[in-house]
C-alpha cells in the first residue's frame, strides 16, 4: 500500500479518538510496520497461519466432534426439557426454554449413533452444557458432555476418516482434525441439519 | 450476536463477527487492472490473492484514512468460501445486540443493498452490513467468481 500523506485529507471527515489512551491509534502506521505485516500475512507455512477453518469443539459421549463456529448461537447450562405430546421421537426430544423462547431440543447422540452416557445426572460431569446451533433461521438445541472452545485450523490439514471407522457417525464426518493429542471428527453440517429437519416431519 | 463496529468518518457500521476470519493492520497490496473503483488491490494471504475493498471509497467516494485505527477485516460468507478484505476506519471495538433488531429494517439505499439502518447497543444510529448481501453485490460487479 502506498504511503499516504494524510495531512492532505480533511480532518473534519474524521472523528478521532477521544480517550487519551486511544489517541495512539490516530497516528499513521510506519512503513516498517506495514512491510512486517505484509511479510507475515503472506507466509505460506501452514503451521504459522491461524487457519481458515474456525470450529467449536465439543464432546458427545466419548467422541470429540466439531462444527464450524458460524453455526453456533449459544452455549449454556442444561435446562429442563418439556416433551411434545405425540411429536417427540428418539432425535426430537421436546422443547426447552432458551432466553424466554421455546426451542427444539434434539439428541445429536441419537442422530449420530453415539452411545449415551451411563447416567444423565448433571453432577456426573465436569461441565454439563447444552448448545444452540442455527441455520436459515431455525434453531436446534442439544445436550453435550463437554465444550472445549473455539479453535482454528487450516482446512488443508483435514485428515480422511480412517477405514476402520464405521456406523452412522462416520457417514456424518467430513474428516478428522488433530487437537490436543486427540482426533476430532469434523461434522458435515449439511448432513447434520438435514437429519435434524427430517426428525420434525 | 457479537458485532464489530467500523466507521467511515463519523458514521458507524456493524458487521456480524461470525463472518470475520481475521482483523489486520494495513498491508501492501498488488495493484490490479480492470477492477471496480473501490478495489485497492490484491493482498497475499498465505499465498492466496484476496481482493481488498476500500469501504470508505465504496460509501463516501474517498480513500480510507491512513491511521493505525484503519484496519483490514478479512470476511467470509460461509466456511471455506472465498475471502475478501474490507478496509475501514476506527476498527477498534465490538458490541452485543440481538439479531432480530439488527436485520428487521428495510434497505436504506438501492445502490448499496447490503446496508440496513438500525440502532447499536447505545440506541445510536448505525448501519448493519449484511456480509452475504455484500458478497452478492461484489459478485454482480464481477469481482468474485
Amino acid at each position: 500500500m502506498k504511503k499516504k500523506s494524510f495531512h492532505f485529507l480533511s480532518p473534519s471527515l474524521y472523528e478521532h479518538s477521544v480517550h487519551p489512551d486511544l489517541r495512539l491509534f490516530d497516528k499513521p502506521p510506519t512503513q516498517e510496520y506495514i512491510e512486517e505485516w505484509t511479510r507475515s500475512l503472506s507466509d505460506l507455512s501452514k503451521e504459522n497461519t491461524p487457519g481458515d477453518l474456525s470450529v467449536l469443539i465439543f464432546r458427545l459421549g466419548r467422541e470429540w466432534l466439531a462444527l464450524p463456529t458460524i453455526f453456533f448461537q449459544e452455549v449454556t447450562k442444561r435446562r429442563p426439557m418439556h416433551k411434545l405430546p405425540h411429536r417427540s421421537n428418539q432425535i426430537l426430544l421436546g422443547i426447552v426454554n432458551l432466553n424466554g423462547q421455546f426451542q427444539l431440543y434434539v439428541s445429536l447422540h441419537q442422530l449420530l449413533g453415539i452411545e449415551l452416557p451411563a447416567t444423565s445426572q448433571p453432577t456426573q460431569y465436569k461441565e454439563d452444557r447444552m448448545v444452540a446451533i442455527v441455520k436459515e433461521g431455525i434453531q436446534w438445541v442439544f445436550p453435550v458432555e463437554e465444550v472445549a472452545g473455539i479453535h482454528r485450523w487450516n482446512s488443508s490439514l483435514l485428515e480422511e476418516n480412517p477405514l476402520n471407522l464405521y456406523g452412522t457417525l462416520s457417514t456424518h464426518l467430513k474428516g478428522l482434525l488433530r487437537w490436543n493429542g486427540k482426533h476430532v471428527g469434523l461434522l458435515d453440517e449439511e448432513l447434520v441439519f438435514s437429519g435434524l429437519a427430517r426428525s420434525v416431519r | 450476536m457479537l458485532l464489530l463496529r467500523i466507521h467511515v468518518g463519523k458514521k458507524g457500521y456493524a458487521i456480524d463477527c461470525r463472518h470475520i476470519v481475521r482483523i489486520l493492520p494495513q498491508v501492501n497490496v498488488q495493484k490490479a487492472k480492470h477492477v471496480p473503483y473501490y478495489v485497492v488491490g490484491l493482498m497475499n494471504v498465505s499465498g492466496i490473492l484476496v481482493p481488498l475493498i476500500d469501504f470508505c471509497q465504496l460509501i463516501d467516494n474517498r480513500e480510507t484514512g491512513f491511521f493505525l485505527h484503519s484496519r483490514i477485516i478479512l470476511l467470509q460468507d460461509r466456511p471455506n468460501s472465498p475471502q475478501i478484505g474490507l478496509l475501514a476506519e476506527r476498527v477498534m471495538e465490538t458490541f452485543e445486540k440481538d439479531m432480530k433488531s439488527m436485520t428487521s429494517n428495510e434497505v436504506e439505499s438501492t445502490h448499496l443493498p447490503f446496508l440496513h439502518k438500525c440502532e447499536d447497543d447505545k440506541q445510536e444510529e448505525i448501519e448493519y452490513l449484511n456480509v452475504s448481501q455484500l458478497f452478492t453485490f461484489l459478485l454482480a460487479d464481477n469481482l468474485l467468481t
